[in-house]
């Protein structure tokens, strides 16, 4: 195939992203999970079928480190917010811990198999590339994801305390593993980097360039706020952004992510410029997980039969800590019981892009090994959280359909 | 205007211009920090050229300076050959997206042709076409032939070829720039008969120079090269390319009225897979994509009842589109090849603007043209862009022993032709007052509470 047929096949990606979102007020076509990209790409990647040969991947880079920019851009113009709705403080801290727990529990439980199956190597606090590698895991396995609690509560048209909560932790706890991406970037100095920098001062730096950038853009808009240049302007400053991020080999989820809360903290336009970004996100996900999903080769991960089932494992761990500690300071959680656990599961489109920033910022086994555990963790959501989701909100009388049983892998139209 | 709104307009340029110092200091740190080329460099290219073109834009506006010559001045000064803030190599990674504005450019321009407008204008059009083409090519062709002692490439040619060298150069000086004309259109907002007349013959004029191309390669040929022998294969070439192009640009235009009827969804896609994807398949085929695309636009606008919507969605990304084309363009500019050939360049680029002002003039009273067009319609006619550079290439690649030259030379002229042309436009339609409406519009909403 060459780099033509891959571009159209990605703009037809694209193009599919847009028709799957649905139309306003119609649920969402697809996965729960929004992670079927993922699949295909995999399928038509180097590994199975071969159309997509490593080459073209290599060529569309540029084009995979954009989208992951954007969607981390729109994460963080979105972040705290449900729809018009401002998520709580208490709940936006929960939610953050939520993330931050199972991260560290995930990222702690690799590190040890890690050292364990490959012993020798220097002292614990000095591993560098081993706290990389299961620090990303780690980042990769944190989230629940917004996208299937949306699925399922559109599906039942569940409204109450329970599916808000769901939805305002699972909108919080992308905090912890984007910024984390940026301080595990760091670890590794960038090899273009002209000066050098201690690790932490980098990790500052790219929080504060991507603050910077959201900052600059809120006061640009704000004074040419017309709707013909604002387009102009966030896709001025976003480029600017994750173009300095790719240049100094920084994390482009990071400093997007920062851009976007920068800018939904000081705008007074937030509002107008979530409505317009926020329809890109579909069409900007797809062509990013297909190129994820092609991303994805098993065969570079010597360890995957150890790593990968025990990034899964903490994750089960971690999201039973989460739920009963959620059950315990949330009355009305009680009510849905133990299928909460099983909802939590769900991850898809943050953690494929963590696992796909990782492959192309620490290219082989490193970046491998974290981009096949956020596909494992995806797939894993996939067959359990719908089901649990469901129940959840049914048992906690929130679901206003009925829907009889449901398959655990549905697709639904 | 109020003077409390003329304050706040000075106040907001003043903090756009801080911004725009703050991210010059972003993208000097950068420079300094990282070495040259690599994928991250075109990305931040593309986001500085565009917010910096636009600030800067915004900053000269009050100077009657146009838009386009604004982002143009910007890509000059941070480009390669001044700040270096935008590297060689981010400008050569940016050329896709150059397809894919000169794409929306082709399309805006056919979907602004309305068959009423041409019918209004048919008999300016007729005579312009004529004399802006003809008497034009051979005027210029004539003074470049009198300045050839001055210009080394042509001085050392016997008198045969040098006639033939100059008949090409009166070809690049017909071209004009359908981008730079909706570039200032598309700001201005200008309406009236000048804007029509301007716009029909810059649009149309694309097929004529395509035609006239392959007559002068076909007369000078056997001039610059004696033994070569009188070949018609130009104008099997341009059978191919032009009537080819019309036909599969009325297809294309089918598609997309098609499209807007029953889909009418995410059209950003369809002009980017245009754009991006198309523009190559018809490159290896030979076909003049541009054309195409003019077509394809003037079927949706005349032979549907889509063409608001489909200009509209156009609109949408024109701003974005203009500012990446002139910035990247002016950023691409040779100053040092520039500031090499300007005496020569500045002699031709008059001697072409003093030519079309003449052509105007008397194509303008032979039409019979109210006095607006008798006294400005020459203005739009002196951009030139792309396309004059397109021509100057294809010359070079026919003509190697003295194309480089040639080519150099064109990019001087083009150059100033590009800086110039366009404030000469926007200053007629200012004084013809059909940019009116819109300065009534600004201070309607400058005068809007909230």
């Amino acid at each position: 195939m060459n780099a033509l047929w891959a571009l159209m096949g990605l703009i037809a990606a694209a193009f599919a992203g847009s028709v799957l979102v649905g139309r306003k007020g119609q649920p969402r076509h697809g996965l729960a999970s929004g992670s079927e990209p993922v699949l295909i790409g995999f399928v038509v990647g180097p590994t199975v079928l071969g159309v997509v040969t490593p080459g073209l991947l290599e060529i569309f880079t540029p084009l995979a480190q954009v989208g992951l920019g954007w969607l981390a851009l729109i994460i963080g113009l979105d972040y705290g917010w449900v729809g018009r709705r401002r998520i709580p403080v208490i709940r936006r801290v929960g939610g953050t811990l939520a993330g931050v727990v199972t991260l560290a529990i995930v990222a702690g439980a690799v590190f040890l198999a890690l050292r364990r199956l490959q012993p020798g190597g220097p002292p614990w606090w000095q591993d560098t590339s081993r706290w990389i590698e299961a620090g990303g895991i780690g980042a990769a396995c944190a989230e629940t994801t917004r996208h299937a609690v949306r699925w399922v509560a559109d599906r039942l048209k569940a409204s109450g305390p329970v599916t808000e909560l769901l939805l305002d932790v699972a909108d919080a706890d992308d905090l912890g593993p984007l910024l984390i991406c940026g301080g595990l970037f760091a670890l590794q100095p960038p090899a273009g980097l002209r000066w050098g920098a201690h690790p932490a001062e980098l990790w500052a730096g790219q929080i504060a360039l991507g603050a910077a950038i959201g900052l600059l853009a809120a006061l640009l808009v704000s004074r040419e706020f017309r709707s013909r240049s604002l387009w102009g302007l966030l896709f001025g400053t976003s480029m600017v952004a994750i173009g300095l991020a790719v240049r100094a080999e920084l994390s482009v989820l990071t400093v997007g992510f920062c851009m976007g809360l920068g800018l939904s903290a000081v705008s007074r336009h937030r509002q107008a410029i979530r409505t317009l970004v926020l329809p890109a996100e579909f069409p900007l996900r797809l062509p990013a997980l297909l190129l994820a999903g092609a991303r994805i080769d098993v065969t570079q991960v010597p360890l995957l039969a150890w790593v990968v089932p025990t990034a899964l494992a903490a994750r089960l761990l971690a999201k039973a800590v989460v739920a009963a500690f959620a059950a315990l300071v949330c009355p009305p959680l009680r009510r849905a019981g133990l299928p909460v656990f099983p909802g939590l599961m769900a991850c898809g489109p943050t953690s494929m892009s963590i696992g796909l920033a990782f492959a192309l910022r620490f290219p082989g086994q490193l970046g491998e090994a974290v981009l096949v555990s956020a596909a494992a963790a995806t797939v894993l959501g996939e067959l359990v959280a719908p089901a649990g989701l469901k129940a959840a909100l049914r048992r906690a009388g929130e679901a206003t359909v009925q829907t009889g049983s449901q398959p655990v892998l549905e697709v639904a139209t | 205007m109020s003077s409390t709104g003329e304050h706040r307009r000075g106040a907001n340029r003043g903090v756009e211009m801080l911004l725009l110092v703050v991210l010059v200091g972003l993208m000097l740190l950068a420079t300094r920090a990282t070495p040259e080329g690599g994928e991250g460099h075109a990305l931040a290219a593309l986001g500085f050229l565009l917010l910096a073109g636009t600030v800067v834009a915004n900053v000269l506006e009050p100077l009657g300076i146009p838009h386009l010559t604004a982002y143009l001045v910007t890509g000059m000064a941070v480009g390669p050959y001044a700040l270096h803030l935008v590297d060689h190599q981010a400008v050569t990674d940016l050329t896709p997206i150059n397809a894919l504005a000169l794409s929306l450019i082709s399309l805006a321009g056919g979907a602004e042709l309305r068959v009423s407008i041409l019918r209004s204008a048919a008999r300016s059009l007729l005579w312009a076409t004529l004399l802006q083409n003809v008497l034009v090519l051979l005027l210029v062709a004539v003074v470049f032939f009198a300045l050839r002692p001055l210009l080394p490439f042509v001085a050392a040619l016997p008198l045969g070829a040098a006639v033939g060298v100059a008949v090409l150069w009166g070809m690049v000086a017909i071209t004009r720039s359908p981008s730079a004309t909706l570039g200032v259109l598309s700001q201005t907002r200008a309406k009236g008969p000048l804007s029509n007349f301007t716009l029909a013959f810059v649009m149309t004029s694309d097929v004529v120079v395509v035609v006239l191309l392959a007559i002068a390669l076909t007369v000078a040929r056997p001039l610059i090269e004696p033994g070569s022998a009188l070949s018609f294969r130009s104008f099997r070439e341009l059978g191919h390319e032009v009537l080819g192009s019309v036909a599969l640009g009325c297809t294309l235009g089918l598609l997309l009225t098609a499209y807007l009827r029953f889909v009418g969804r995410q059209l950003v896609l369809v002009f980017v897979a245009l754009g991006l994807v198309m523009t190559q398949v018809l490159d290896y085929l030979r076909f003049d994509w541009l054309l195409i695309f003019i077509t394809a636009g003037f079927v949706v606008q005349n032979l549907s009842a889509q063409g608001e919507k489909f200009l509209a969605e156009i609109e949408r990304l024109g701003e974005i589109v203009y500012v990446i084309f002139f910035a990247t363009a002016g950023a691409h500019l040779d100053l040092p090849l520039l500031a090499r050939l300007w005496p020569m360049a500045l002699a031709l680029t008059l001697a072409r603007a003093g030519c079309t002002w003449g052509a105007g003039k008397l194509s303008s009273r032979l039409a019979e043209d109210p006095p607006a067009l008798r006294r400005w319609a020459w203005s739009g006619l002196v951009s030139q862009a792309g396309l004059a550079l397109g021509i100057a290439a294809k010359i070079q690649g026919e003509f190697p022993a003295f194309g480089a030259a040639f080519a150099g030379m064109a990019v001087a002229t083009v150059a100033l032709n590009e800086l110039v042309g366009p404030v000469v436009f926007k200053a007629a339609l200012d004084r013809t007052g059909e940019t009116a409406h819109l300065a009534e519009a600004e201070e309607i909403a400058e005068g809007t509470p909230g």
